[in-house]
């Protein structure tokens, strides 16, 4: 034992070691306008030998011989790397930076300087985030960092995107990154009761070192917030307001008028019998009008005169402009020990389909406190939103106002004579315009995320630690039918007689870490540095949900649960009720060892054991491990006389992971279950899932090279990554051979295999850097290639409109090939699958040539000028080299839909009706089939977001004494799309256009007063 | 040495920390042991004597009893194609099954292997469940017996259907006795499948399972018995009888003989006549009726004819030419002139019950049978009399004013005996059976088809045995394909 504490003395005391100072260097530090800044940092280059400014913002530093560079960086500022030359005076400019933590990853574990950082990683700024005016924080990293992949599958307010990082990593689970604030995992996709404006960064994590630090549940990616926090200094009051309205955007397509719909009607009446629309009925070239006497006739061609005068657009009944405000209090500010930021927020937001909205209240209190030995952070937030729904989004269904705007036939007028709704059997507008003043349908949600980290240096050497958090969500679904009302005389009894449901479910999960840590630095110069950590880590989680719905609602009683009247065996009101619960549980062993040599060489190193409850006690523990590699190629020697270049850097890394976070089969899926049936009257038991009691991760390896430079002090800098993604053990539906007793045909197999690889770039480049007038240009782009590599014994199978082949990439399209309309029998013509034309629509043609629906192509560029006090930023985004089916075009384009009595789209007016007519619309006398005419590209450009701002000069505030700041805005979000896309809005999700609810253009009104 | 002492505590604390770690890694391991609340898990699904009774129920439910009576009158000559029928079972009818395809006859490989799967499951719990009395004691046995038995039945069912005419040697189906989702078991011979269907049948006669046919509640006799299980036995000797010769053959004759007394003397039933026998079709009478499976929706009915009345098969020409159609009772009570359709006939005799039209009840198991069975084997032993005992016995309950008739040799009692278990036993799954196990060829009239090419099945054509469905043969790279397809 003595030996051992004599050992751990000498190498203390080996650490500690004195400089032979020789020279002293004075100077000045300021900001970009030449004001002083104190309390900025300056130290020599690869040393820990250094000082801060003074309140006038210079300062004396003793510096050796041998000390080459300086390194300056103050708080709210980059930092600066100063050559020392001969003289002993420097003046240092230092350009303002967004926050502290620009050159910093956010891991989620640990916080590590860009220039230490072995992985792939992009950072998305607060600048970018705040005060955009979108409910769901997830959609506005669309376009901000390169291969990521965020597709806004609704514009209804508060709908989460789907998110995906360097593309898919499973066919049966999804591929949604997992998120973490502050430390704390949150649960995915649900951020309608956060706040964005409290964010300071967003990291988005890529590659295998940064996965590695997560195991099991990092092999989609990793998104970190990490939320604003008080500086030392002055108590500071910021309050932003923002007003506008949200409006539906430009349509790419045309409705048939009244007369057009009665003209196609009556050409629908030529060529099919039995058409009773009244385009036919009433013409007089129906010869079953022939005989009628003139009189009758005339009160015909009345009708249709009449019917012609109505032009209903039912888009403009359906959609509108919504209003749109919020308002962002914060105040911040600490002493040396202890620091706070707290902010409060309310956001409303009214969506562009009537009855849609979102309304957010959010409070967060933000604590750090810290001693020598000492650092403590203490963050909570809490949110409550309420959202109310169209209905049947996304649904080819009446009573999604949406779709019922254009299959509405524009001759039935909104209000009868009497100025009732029209409404009744046919009447889709009316219907759906009743409807919705007849259901109610929303949500509320409360939402709470917190936590506590730790952290206490017991030594020089030894430190210790953790971390402590939740998050709690419950969310309360409400559905509601008014009873006595034409939308509840539509439905079957007990519905009929109106009827209350509500839906709660609870989300809890905790997250505890304990680490233990070692770091030291030894050789000549500290040139070797090692860091490690021992952590062990536990996250549960607890699911419950409950539901209701009850019947006979009391017309005195609207929207409450007390209106339900009790069911009894007589009334035949029993309400329905239904509920369960559910929980899982991870357990995490790891280590993390950093090593660094000199300041060019680090070395990352995480192994790590994960267990969890989700899979079979065989495989529930499985080992995750991986390794990075950087070189500051510009602290090479050789590489002294390379002026032009600020950084340069490569990175190399290599791994493995998992997708625990999108695990498809729910937190018990690998257990054989049985459940309860019938037979004769009797109760029975039988077997309703195989399991999979061979079941394990769907491992991903990450392989990524990347190199980041900067030229002219930083003025042209980026960063390009290449990677390699082997994802192995996909769940794939495979045949089970029945005879071997297990009464099942297929289970879920761990067999198939995918890769994704690419490349990603990011440039951002000063083009004009003076005092007064700065002009930034930014870009980013992804390419990512994803192809199934194997599927196990299986070749292929069909998954919905898609089809999943080796060879393939996720997601691509399998229908039968559009041949066009043969111009002498109007007959729809397709590709056999080897090529010709036939008239025969038969599965068995069914090809995958058209592209896939996830875009390979992502990104974003912007551009922002500063001039004096005015500012101008404007933010582009694309997706690229995707196809998605518009299902609007099947019903829009499609002769038995108009039989139906919907309206139909312009182009249906050049359909086929007699021999030698060519076109594109097929004869109504053959069905109409899904093939790959309604398939289209769905790549588009969006004008996403321009932001116009003006800020007085700081002369002008002095006079107040209160007012710091003061700065002016107007702002557009979704302000035009370029695109080939005739659907609503090319962005989405999925596979297929159904009458989504397409996003809002939105304009805003803000300023941003600082006290 | 006060720096020394310093660094101790702190090397101390260090142990400390790292022994909390451990400890905590420790805890850590168990809590993620977790159980579901809210769904049966496998392992604990039988747990008592009722949970077993309910994994039995759900075994006789899934018995695909009209999937057989379909195919064997579909296959064989016992329907003819409608006008209205747009394309239903015609693969069947025109022998164009092909193992793609799946269908109706591939289809009963996955429907039988389903509910072998559900007695290998629930045995495999079975010695878990403790009984609590003597009662449940003996209801354990009886289940136990019963499960057996219904998979001895099963692997009977695929056996006749895919292999054929009984030859030992040849290539025959997995008898499984496990269930287990990672197995890919290959074919085993004939014999050893027969080995394994009179194993779990004599089991089951020796389990505590009742003498008669016992009625379940409302839905009559839907539980195996003795006298049922004596019946399978009967059956499977007759099926090995068929395919056997000299002292083999004559073995397996009495063993018939033996079990079908044996069915009939277990049964307390007697044959039934007039009403009663009507009755039966009707599901209002269970008098000679042995076992059966209970439906409860029109899956039986619409094996002929849709809701909207669009009729899909008729009783061939041939089959309804073999009943005197006035003197014989069972020509009303299989056959009725449709009045809606344009069609002359429809298959009363599973058509609808009390309960509503297309729903009734499937019929496994008659006494009729069991005297037909004997008189067969009977006559294949030269016990000529007592065959045309048993063969006039039955007649006379069908037919008014029937006159006892004699038999002028075997071959005459064969054929003789062969016709009547048509006009008794049509559509009740057994008529493609028969052809098999005699190694019949199959022939239709050309009134009942309309291409020549749906005539004749020779019975050495490959179609005489099912394909075995594509997913087990993609699945399972054991399984080996019948020849021909």
């Amino acid at each position: 034992m003595r030996k051992l504490v004599s050992l751990f003395i000498l190498l203390v005391f080996c650490f500690v070691q004195t400089w032979a100072q020789d020279r002293t260097i004075t100077g000045k530090v300021t900001d970009e306008n030449g004001a002083p800044v104190s309390g900025a940092s300056v130290v020599v280059k690869g040393s820990k030998t250094g000082t801060t400014t003074k309140g006038d913002g210079t300062f004396s530093l003793n510096v050796p011989a041998t000390a080459k560079q300086l390194v300056v960086a103050g708080v709210g500022f980059g930092s600066a790397t100063i050559n020392l030359g001969t003289s002993n005076t420097v003046t240092v400019s230092l350009k303002a930076s967004a926050g502290d933590l620009t050159d910093v990853v956010i891991t989620g574990y640990s916080r590590v300087k860009k220039s230490e950082y072995v992985g792939a990683a992009s950072k998305i700024d607060k600048k970018a985030i705040e005060l955009v005016p979108v409910g769901s924080f997830d959609q506005i990293l669309q376009g901000r960092a390169p291969g990521l992949r965020v597709s806004a599958g609704s514009g209804q307010p508060g709908a989460a995107a789907s998110v995906q990082i360097r593309g898919p990593k499973s066919i049966s689970g999804g591929s949604t990154p997992l998120y973490v604030v502050d430390g704390v995992p949150v649960e995915q996709s649900v951020f309608q009761s956060l706040n964005p404006n409290d964010f300071e960064t967003v990291d988005i994590l890529k590659d295998a070192s940064s996965a590695a630090l997560y195991g099991s549940r990092g092999a989609s990616g990793v998104i970190v917030v990490t939320t604003k926090r008080g500086q030392k200094g002055t108590t500071k009051l910021s309050y932003r307001p923002q007003i506008g309205f949200t409006q539906p955007g430009a349509q790419k397509f045309d409705m048939m008028t009244s007369s057009e719909v009665l003209q196609f009607q009556e050409n629908l009446g030529r060529q099919i019998s039995g058409i009773s629309l009244p385009g036919w009925r009433f013409s007089r070239n129906n010869p079953a009008n022939a005989s009628l006497p003139a009189a009758t006739l005339t009160s015909y061609d009345r009708i249709l005169d009449s019917l012609r005068g109505n032009n209903v657009n039912w888009a403009d009944i359906f959609q509108r402009s919504g209003r749109f405000q919020s308002h962002d209090l914060s105040l911040s500010g600490g002493s040396d020990k202890t620091r706070f930021f707290l902010s409060g927020a309310y956001y409303k937001e009214q969506g562009i389909g009537e009855r849609s909205d979102l309304t957010r209240y959010t409070l967060r209190s933000n604590i750090d406190h810290s001693t020598d030995k000492l650092t403590v952070q203490f963050n909570n937030t809490i949110g409550y939103s309420e959202r109310n729904f169209i209905e049947s989004e996304g649904g080819v269904a009446l009573a999604n106002p949406f779709a019922a705007a254009y299959l509405a036939l524009p001759y039935d007028p909104l209000f009868l004579a009497n100025g009732s709704v029209n409404v009744g059997a046919g009447k889709v507008g009316g219907n759906a315009y009743q409807r919705i003043r007849d259901i109610k349908r929303y949500n509320n949600q409360l939402k709470a995320t917190g936590g506590v980290t730790l952290n206490y240096e017991f030594s020089k050497n030894i430190f210790a630690g953790g971390n402590a958090g939740y998050d709690f969500r419950e969310t309360q679904n409400t559905t509601f039918l008014q009873p006595g009302s034409f939308t509840a005389s539509q439905q079957a009894f007990p519905s009929s007689s109106g009827f209350y449901s509500d839906g709660f479910s609870r989300f809890f999960q905790a997250n505890m870490r304990a680490y233990l840590g070692y770091k030291a630095a030894f050789g000549k110069d500290d040139i070797h540095s090692i860091n490690f950590t021992a952590n062990a880590e536990n996250i549960f989680r607890r699911t419950k949900s409950f539901g209701f719905t009850g019947y006979g609602i009391n017309t005195k009683l609207p929207n409450t649960p007390a209106a339900i009247t009790p069911g009894t065996v007589d009334n035949r009101l029993i309400p329905a009720v239904s509920g369960g619960k559910s929980q899982r549980e991870f357990v995490s062993f790891f280590g993390m060892l950093k090593y660094a040599y000199s300041d060019r060489y680090v070395l990352d190193v995480t192994v790590r054991r994960d267990g969890t409850s989700i899979l079979p006690v065989d495989n529930r523990f499985a080992n995750f491990y991986a390794a990075g590699f950087l070189w500051n190629t510009l602290n090479e020697s050789f590489a002294k006389n390379w002026k032009s270049f600020s950084t340069l850097r490569a990175r190399l890394s290599y791994g493995s992971s998992a997708n625990a976070e999108n695990f498809p089969f729910g937190d018990f899926g690998y257990f054989p279950l049985y459940g309860g049936g019938s037979y004769a009257g009797l109760q029975t038991l039988v077997p309703t899932t195989p399991g999979n009691t061979a079941g394990t991760w769907e491992y991903t390896n990450k392989a990524n090279l990347g190199i980041e430079f900067g030229l002219w002090n930083e003025r042209l800098f980026g960063e390009i990554n290449v990677y390699n993604e082997i994802t192995r053990d996909l769940f794939i539906t495979q045949g089970v051979p029945i005879e071997n007793g297990s009464s099942f045909t297929s289970a879920q197999v761990n067999a198939g295999k995918m890769r994704n690889r690419g490349i990603e770039v990011n440039v951002s480049y000063d083009v004009i850097r003076k005092r007064n007038l700065t002009w930034t240009v930014s870009g980013n782009f992804g390419y990512n290639q994803n192809e199934i590599t194997s599927l196990g014994q299986e070749k292929e199978f069909p998954s919905g409109t898609a089809i999943v082949r080796v060879g393939l990439p996720l997601g691509a399209h399998y229908v039968n090939k559009w041949g066009g309309v043969d111009a002498a029998t109007g007959t729809p013509l397709y590709y056999t699958k080897d090529g010709k034309l036939t008239n025969v629509f038969s599965s068995a043609d069914q090809v995958a040539e058209f592209g896939t629906y996830f875009s390979p192509w992502t990104g974003g560029f912007n551009t922002s000028l500063k001039f004096k006090g005015f500012d101008i930023a404007a933010f582009f985004n694309f997706q690229a080299q995707f196809s998605r089916f518009n299902n609007q075009d099947f019903f829009q384009l499609n002769h038995a839909f108009a039989i139906q009595g919907f309206n139909l789209r312009k182009e249906m007016l050049s359909m086929w009706s007699k021999p030698g007519d060519v076109t594109n619309i097929q004869s109504p006398l053959v069905q109409r089939q899904f093939s790959s005419k309604d398939i289209q590209d769905a790549s588009y450009l969006r004008f996403r977001n321009l932001q116009i701002g003006y800020t007085l000069p700081a002369a002008n505030l002095k006079n107040t004494k209160v007012i710091r700041g003061l700065r002016f805005y107007v702002q557009a979000q979704n302000l035009y799309t370029f695109t080939n896309w005739t659907g609503f809005d090319p962005e989405d999700d999925n596979n297929i256009a159904a009458y989504e609810y397409p996003l809002p253009r939105t304009f805003t009104f803000g300023f941003n007063l600082d006290f | 040495m006060q720096n020394i002492n310093k660094n101790m505590k702190r090397i101390n604390i260090n142990i400390l920390l790292a022994v909390i770690l451990l400890f905590g890694m420790q805890a850590c391991n168990k809590s993620v042991d977790l159980f579901p609340t809210d769904f049966i898990n496998e392992a604990n699904v039988f747990q008592t004597v009722t949970d077993l009774e309910q994994g039995l129920y759900a075994a006789y439910g899934s018995l695909p009893g009209e999937t057989n009576m379909y195919v064997n009158a579909i296959i064989a000559d016992e329907t003819k194609i409608s006008n209205e029928n747009r394309g239903q079972g015609q693969f069947e009818f025109k022998w164009q099954y092909v193992p793609a395809q799946g269908g109706t006859a591939s289809g009963t490989w996955t429907s039988y292997y389903y509910v072998v799967g559900l007695v290998n499951k629930e045995l495999a719990a079975f010695d878990n469940v403790i009984p609590k009395n003597a009662t449940e004691t003996t209801l354990k046995d009886r289940i136990k017996g019963e499960l057996l038995a219904v998979r001895g039945f099963a692997h009977f069912q695929l056996l006749q259907s895919f292999c054929g005419k009984y030859n030992p040697t040849a290539l025959g189906i997995p008898y499984t006795v496990t269930s287990n989702i990672g197995a890919r078991p290959a074919r085993q011979p004939v014999s050893e499948v027969v080995a394994g269907i009179e194993k779990d049948l004599d089991a089951a006669y020796n389990s505590a399972v009742p003498d008669a046919p016992a009625v379940t509640g409302t839905a009559g006799v839907i539980r195996l018995s003795k006298s049922v299980i004596a019946g399978m036995r009967a059956r499977v000797a007759v099926y090995k009888a068929s395919g056997l010769t000299g002292a083999d053959a004559t073995a397996e004759w009495n063993k018939a003989i033996t079990n079908a007394n044996d069915c009939i003397t277990k049964s307390g039933k007697t044959l039934a006549t007039g009403a009663n026998y009507a009755n039966i079709w009707s599901d209002d009478s269970e008098s000679e009726l042995l076992f059966k499976l209970r439906r409860a929706g029109t899956s039986v009915g619409t094996l002929w004819q849709d809701n909207n009345g669009d009729v899909f098969f008729e009783p061939s020409e041939k089959l309804k030419a073999l009943y005197n159609r006035t003197t014989d009772a069972r020509f009303a009570a299989f056959f009725q002139v449709d009045p809606t359709a344009q069609d002359t006939c429809l298959v009363k005799k599973f058509f609808a019950s009390s309960r509503g039209p297309k729903i009734v009840d499937v019929k496994m198991m008659r006494l009729s049978e069991m005297y037909l069975i004997r008189a067969e084997a009977k006559a294949e032993i030269n016990d000529l009399p007592g065959a045309a005992a048993d063969y006039n016995l039955l007649r006379q309950n069908r037919i008014t004013g029937y006159t006892a008739e004699t038999f002028n040799d075997k071959p005459d009692a064969i054929a003789k005996i062969y016709n009547e278990r048509a006009r008794e036993l049509c559509f009740e799954g057994l008529r493609f059976f028969d052809h098999v196990r005699r190694g019949l060829a199959i022939s239709r009239p050309s009134a009942d088809v309309q291409s020549a090419a749906w005539q004749n099945l020779s019975a050495s054509d490959y179609r005489m045995l099912f394909p075995i469905p594509q997913s087990s043969i993609l699945a399972n790279p054991n399984m080996v394909q019948n020849p021909g397809y």
